[in-house]
């Protein structure tokens, strides 16, 4: 499975569009980090723990994402995008999508 | 003088003298105000400490990658996809410039703090794409994107993400 953020794959050329696919994962705050980025803000520099945390949820939303492009029968997904909002209070909600495709 | 460092001071007394105004108006202790003051004395040294890290850190390392937003007429016949990176950085401004910024939103203009702190974690965020663009093995960043979003918690998420390539030849 490829994903890329680029409409085209070089070397390859797009045989099918499977349509949009989305993946994504609302993460809310973890009470034990949460005390961490409270002093952060205080202090003020980087939070990893909420780095981290972040990064990993975004990563279960781009494999929801690649799962639902593989049921439909794709072998890449193109011109992928990531997207952050705040759904409600206390709980962030991480999206990827993109345009799922089969490739030649 | 540093304008982060100016940031600092002007937000330090801003702070003091209002909880001086408060507190002494309220109590008629003057020793209460030597206390506040103290305290706030320390915690400042402190934080200016902590926030000198970053004064005059430079733009971000590409590590030799080459970054490229464009995402069609790539024109990479001798390239392969290796697949998305993604570098990220969730960053927190100390309480005395997030008060000096509070006030400038107010008044308006540019908010200076966290023009500084979005420069450093923009920086930080692509330095770490391009890391892990560099550790699989790609030279090149193609359909490169920047975003940024304010998580839950007071602080600002900076991503970066783009896809990496690589060179065939190799």
């Amino acid at each position: 499975m490829i994903v890329s953020t680029t409409e085209e794959i070089p070397g390859r050329e797009v045989h099918e569009v499977m349509g949009v696919v989305f993946g994504s994962c609302v993460q809310t705050k973890h009470l034990g980090k949460d005390i961490g980025a409270g002093l952060r803000s205080v202090v003020g520099g980087e939070a990893r723990g909420y780095t981290e945390m972040m990064e990993e949820s975004r990563r279960t939303a781009t494999e929801r994402m690649i799962s639902q492009a593989q049921s439909l029968g794709a072998n890449a997904v193109i011109s992928m995008r990531y997207m952050t909002a705040q759904t409600m209070r206390g709980a962030a909600e991480l999206v990827a999508f993109g345009t799922a495709v089969r490739l030649r | 003088m540093n304008d982060s460092a100016l940031g600092v001071i002007t937000s330090f007394l801003f702070t003091t003298f209002t909880i001086a105004f408060y507190i002494g108006f309220g109590l008629h202790q003057p020793i209460w105000l030597l206390w506040i003051a103290g305290a706030w004395l320390v915690f400042f040294v402190v934080v200016l400490l902590y926030d000198m890290r970053h004064w005059g850190r430079p733009s971000f390392d590409t590590q030799g990658v080459r970054i490229y937003s464009r995402t069609r007429n790539l024109g990479l016949e001798d390239h392969e996809t290796e697949g998305t990176v993604m570098g990220t950085c969730v960053k927190a401004r100390n309480i005395f410039s997030s008060a000096r910024a509070e006030m400038r939103a107010i008044i308006g203009g540019e908010a200076k703090q966290f023009t500084a702190l979005v420069d450093e974690a923009r920086n930080v965020a692509i330095t770490r794409m391009c890391k892990q663009a560099k550790a699989r093995g790609c030279d090149s960043i193609y359909g490169f994107r920047l975003i940024t979003a304010e998580t839950l918690w007071g602080s600002t998420e900076f991503i970066a993400y783009g896809t990496a390539v690589r060179s065939r030849k190799e």
